[in-house]
């Protein structure tokens, strides 16, 4: 569940397919990078890549300063080459071990102090969590 | 052998509350906890062993109904630990008494559905005065007893505006991990939708302040009842992790009803036959199942959007609910278009 498989991206003759079937063409753009955020320029039209979940950084930095070939539809960025995505990972209705990582304890204390602030949680309960933790 | 880790087993149909948004099928019978075609203890692990003998599975969600509600639940729980499995107990956590809690296995994960802070919001939501209190407990009980508790936020109309307020009470009931799931539409609340289904702004608002916790808490939390991106674009949320239909593949979660009756998912009441009388390879990699999963609405083949292969329409489960068939759009979308054609 942690292992992601990552997508290859679309070779130069699927990327084709892909734009003949949205009707679209493919473009030359160029890859930047700007304090952390990912953006690729086509003429004059600069989009941001949106990465994080499904889109890795890493391999949208490793094309930095390199043009690519883009397919866009409006507005929307739909393949660029060298670009891989992740599926995310399903969880649904299931907590899988995972993705159940934990809270800071100071942090869990701050917030939980301000529950008994506001009178959500009494003070009595408070005292068996910090005991339960 | 199948590559399946994932099981929901509703142990039950039965359950106290009446939560506006429930999408279960049943929903409106007065199902008793434990039916003369309920499974029993035993049977369960059977089940659940017989099951392993084709797939590997690492994970048991107990579901219902409310699980707690039956007196076994416990035992099952340990027997399927035994059995080398992590379980997840998903329950409204109003039942978990300290004495309840005591007699779970510690490791025990709990799930917990919060609604926010707010107590009279939250027993207007599940239709019960005093559940919110009783959750509240519900959540102490079971960290006092070393067990794990998830939270789970379900976000309708009514509560979309406090999500901050619910992952909070989260962290501070000893959660380490949330969901944050939009309600699902069924047959019986669609014609509510109107009233019930998240505004857009307040799915993109409930992200954006679910984003802000997960950055300021380094908090996991997973948005995984789809929200088509044509609804609202996952992009700007990069900090949670969102979830798709499976679609039967190696993530999905089939689902055995309390009799024994295997569907494709908790939200389906689909039945693709009787694990009592068939293996579970047989069932899950039947005709009837790839027809399940197969279809894809005409209007999402010609998406533009990077996750089409991803998001594939939705819940194609709601849209059977709804609609009686997978070949539309998941409802939220429509709800959303309609939503648009009135502010325009």
């Amino acid at each position: 569940m942690a292992t992601k498989k990552i997508t290859p991206s679309l070779s130069a003759a699927e990327m084709k397919a892909l734009a003949a079937e949205l009707g679209v063409p493919v473009k030359e753009g160029k890859v930047t990078v700007v304090r952390d955020k990912y953006f690729v320029t086509v003429g004059k039209t600069k989009t941001a890549i949106p990465v994080g979940e499904v889109i890795d950084p890493v391999h949208v930095k490793a094309l930095a300063g390199k043009p690519v070939s883009v397919i866009a539809v409006g507005r929307n960025i739909v393949a660029i080459t060298g670009i891989g995505w992740k599926p995310p990972i399903i969880v649904c209705y299931i907590p899988v071990p995972d993705f159940i990582k934990g809270i800071r304890q100071d942090l869990r204390a701050t917030i939980l102090k301000g529950m008994v602030d506001r009178q959500i949680i009494t003070p009595d309960l408070q005292e068996r969590l910090l005991a339960g933790r | 052998m199948t590559p399946h880790e994932y099981l929901v087993v509703e142990v039950t149909e039965a359950c106290p509350h009446a939560c506006v948004h429930c999408y279960n099928y049943w929903r409106e019978n007065r199902a008793p906890v434990l039916a003369p075609d309920t499974l029993r203890r035993k049977d369960i692990r059977g089940l659940i062993r017989k099951i392993r003998k084709e797939a590997p599975l690492k994970v048991v969600a107990l579901s219902g109904g409310e699980p707690l509600l039956r007196p076994d639940i416990a035992g099952i729980c340990t027997d399927l630990m035994s059995d080398g499995l992590n379980v997840a107990v998903i329950t409204s956590g109003a039942l978990l008494t300290p004495a309840r809690a005591a007699r779970f296995p510690a490791g025990t994960t709990f799930e917990i559905t919060l609604f926010g802070a707010d107590a009279a919001l939250h027993d207007r939501i599940v239709g019960r005065a005093g559940a919110f209190g009783r959750v509240i407990n519900g959540a102490v009980s079971a960290v006092e007893h070393g067990c794990s508790v998830v939270a789970s936020v379900v976000l309708n109309r009514m509560n979309a505006g406090h999500t901050r307020d619910a992952l909070e009470l989260g962290i501070a009931l000893g959660a380490d991990a949330f969901l944050l799931n939009r309600m699902n539409f069924s047959r019986l609340t669609l014609p509510q939708a109107n009233r019930l289904g998240p505004t857009v702004e307040q799915l993109k608002d409930a992200l954006a302040a679910a984003e802000a916790v997960a950055v300021e808490f380094e908090a996991s939390i997973s948005v995984s009842i789809p929200i088509p991106p044509c609804v609202v674009d996952p992009a700007p949320y990069s900090h949670l992790h969102f979830g798709w239909c499976p679609r039967g593949g190696a993530q999905a979660y089939y689902t055995l009803s309390h009799n024994g009756l295997l569907r494709p998912c908790n939200h389906s009441s689909f039945v693709l036959g009787d694990l009592r009388e068939k293996r579970f390879e047989e069932l899950v990699n039947s005709r009837e199942a790839a027809a399940f999963w197969a279809p894809v609405p005409n209007e999402c083949q010609t998406c533009a959007h990077p996750l089409r292969d991803v998001c594939l329409g939705g819940c194609p489960a709601a849209s059977d609910e709804c609609y009686g068939t997978r070949e539309r759009v998941d409802p939220l979308v429509q709800l959303a278009r309609q939503e648009a054609a009135c502010l325009s």
